[in-house]
């Protein structure tokens, strides 16, 4: 199972929609925490499943804001057409306009899938992935539900 | 805490921001003091302010008593852009093209259902996919039958077998945008269509058989078909994740030509085309392909409903008499003629949570309701009141011949869970008499009657305003959700 680093995620109090704040010490960071941030969007706790298998994924965009949307879209994509349930994610390399990683986790039964959360887009709307001038890195997505 | 947006009182229902900055028009809003204070509490106020910057839009940014913080648009806005060199844009309609309502009723009394009720709620959420990824609903269509579905929409579904020829009648624009071109949808696009159509998918999304609780306009409930104590089905979907793809398709594809149009957005999820350029252009046969599929997608819904009545009330369709009363559509851009500064002239309007409203005598409304306006379909919160209403003649003065869509949130979805945690929520449902089958309780912690205003308040703001009146309240009896 891939190891996770230090970033943060937490849940905007959006009025009709669903929206993660993420910040971490770098791009990376930033990643994980958003699919453990989506993965909370989606299901509340986590489903009690062990990762029993491990993918590697490569996005390219034009740069991280665009990364960070496309990276949302790419794990709800996994759950709705395959049932797989990101558990954990390792991003092994990221530059400004593409990033590599690990992904840990496990095919849901289609009960436990179509009990979660929908997600109709992620939207551009307050899109946000950059360094803040402390050096740490914050972004923001909001999510249509 | 949002931005204070300076905001006026013109009328006791009305009011306005005056045009600054970038803004083009004013902004124009509909609400009771009381509702203000709660619209004032997010950022939909400064929302109607940026969607006033679109380019070509005309007379006012609105926003109906619903309103609240959206991405790009506020839910609850309407905007007009002039055609030709207006603009087109595609978070001004949302993510669920033609997400809407349709309303059925039936000769059934509300005793005549109430004994088995259980089974027929258990049994409707069978019938009727719901939840992330749900499918299944019919066999998944074949990329022409896919292509016919979204140049025809619920005609398509008519002719084979989902539904009554009646159907067509009572639904918006006879259920079919003219001018749909599949081919400008992309690939992705048509492989999510292919097998979710009759599926309701998740989020506000709902199934409901309802009574109708109190009639408030008998001339016009009985034009509609209602009486007290019926028995009617009410569902809440739109086009699934193709119609969710569409939008994001062409955000992506004009978001780098804003530059080229000459437009200078507060917003990118405004990101908008001028209606005559070829990204406008195919938006427009894109946005229309996907609003038929969600047409063809509420009517299997209404043909599974239907089959399942039958089912489990041993009565024939005709001792049932469930007939389409109307279909509307709340998340749509369309051309239409209106009257802007003493000219008439065709505009685009984007209701982005908001319902069309026609008055008695419009051309555009069914003959069977000519005299009585367009109805308009007001679903509320769940395990509340919904309400049927009638279009009037204050929509096409101040609206763009709009109306409210629902109750609006008040809450959101972060806070509900948190109000919602430890409460046996079925249990309360049931104790109100409301039966409530779901595939997961997060949507339900999220849809409690606590997130959202109370729908009777905006239903009496726009017959104040002399935009649309009440006809019909509705209260449920059993609920569907995803």
């Amino acid at each position: 199972m891939p190891l996770m680093r230090g970033g943060e995620f937490r849940e905007i109090d959006h009025a009709a929609d669903l929206g993660l704040d993420l910040r971490g010490p770098d791009p990376g960071a930033i990643l994980e925490a958003a699919q453990r941030g989506l993965v909370r969007l989606l299901f509340g706790e986590s489903p009690s499943i062990e990762p029993a298998e491990e993918r590697e994924v490569r996005l390219s965009e034009a740069g991280y804001p665009e990364l960070l949307k496309a990276w949302c879209e790419h794990l709800y994509r996994l759950l709705e057409e395959e049932s797989f349930l990101p558990i954990a994610t390792r991003v092994e390399d990221s530059d400004p306009s593409s990033f590599r990683a690990r992904l840990g986790g496990a095919v849901l039964p289609a009960e436990v899938r179509t009990a979660a959360s929908e997600l109709k887009a992620v939207t551009w709307h307050q899109l946000a992935f950059a360094p803040a001038p402390d050096g740490v890195w914050r972004a923001r997505v909001i999510f249509d539900v | 805490m949002p931005e204070r947006v300076e905001i006026k009182r013109l009328e006791p229902y009305l009011w306005e921001i005056p045009r600054s900055g970038g803004m083009l028009v004013p902004g124009r809003v509909y609400a009771s003091a009381r509702l203000m204070e709660e619209i004032r509490g997010d950022e939909s106020l400064q929302q109607v302010k940026n969607v006033a910057q679109l380019p070509g839009i005309v007379g006012w940014s609105l926003a109906m008593p619903d309103i609240h913080w959206g991405y790009g648009f506020p839910i609850g806005g309407v905007a007009a852009t002039e055609a030709g060199h207006g603009a087109i844009s595609p978070g001004g309609v949302g993510y669920d093209i033609n997400c809407g309502v349709r309303l059925a009723r039936t000769d059934l009394s509300v005793e005549a259902v109430r004994e088995r009720l259980p089974r027929l709620m258990d049994e409707l959420f069978t019938a009727v996919p719901s939840g992330v990824g749900a499918e299944g609903a019919i066999s998944k269509l074949s990329r022409a039958e896919l292509r016919r579905m979204l140049e025809h929409g619920a005609a398509w579904a008519i002719e084979r077998g989902y539904g009554e020829a009646g159907d067509l009648e009572h639904t918006e624009e006879l259920g079919c945008l003219e001018g749909a071109d599949p081919s400008r949808l992309s690939e992705r696009a048509q492989e999510r269509g292919l097998t979710q159509v009759g599926t309701l998918g998740s989020g506000n999304h709902f199934l409901e058989v309802q009574r109708v609780a109190e009639i408030h306009d008998p001339v016009l409930a009985d034009a509609f078909g209602l009486f007290e104590d019926q028995v009617v089905v009410m569902i809440h979907s739109g086009s699934r994740g193709l119609g969710y793809q569409v939008c994001d398709d062409y955000i992506r594809r004009i978001k780098p030509r804003l530059k080229a149009y000459g437009y200078s957005l507060p917003d990118i999820q405004l990101a908008a085309a001028p209606l005559d350029s070829e990204e406008g252009r195919a938006y427009l046969g894109a946005m229309r392909s996907a609003a038929n599929y969600a047409w063809a997608n509420r009517q299997v819904m209404l043909h599974s409903v239907r089959e399942t009545f039958a089912r489990v009330l041993g009565a024939g369709r005709g001792e049932i008499g469930m007939r389409l009363l109307y279909d509307v559509c709340h998340n749509i851009a369309k051309l239409e003629e209106h009257e802007v500064d003493g000219r008439r002239i065709q505009v685009c309007v984007h209701r982005k949570g908001a319902t069309r409203a026609f008055p008695p005598d419009h051309p555009d409304v069914p003959a069977a309701y000519r005299e009585s306006g367009q109805p308009v379909l007001v679903p509320g919160s769940m395990g509340t009141s919904s309400y049927v209403c009638a279009g009037a003649a204050g929509a096409m003065q101040g609206t763009f011949g709009s109306t409210c869509h629902g109750a609006g949130r008040r809450m959101s979805r972060t806070r509900s869970k948190q109000a919602s945690r430890g409460r046996d929520l079925l249990g309360e449902m049931e104790s109100q008499g409301v039966l409530v089958r779901a595939t997961g309780m997060r949507t339900v912690a999220e849809e409690m009657p606590h997130a959202y205003k109370d729908v009777a308040d905006v239903v009496e703001v726009m017959e104040l305003a002399g935009v649309s009146r009440r006809v019909a309240r509705l209260a449920p009896m059993g609920v569907v959700k995803g």
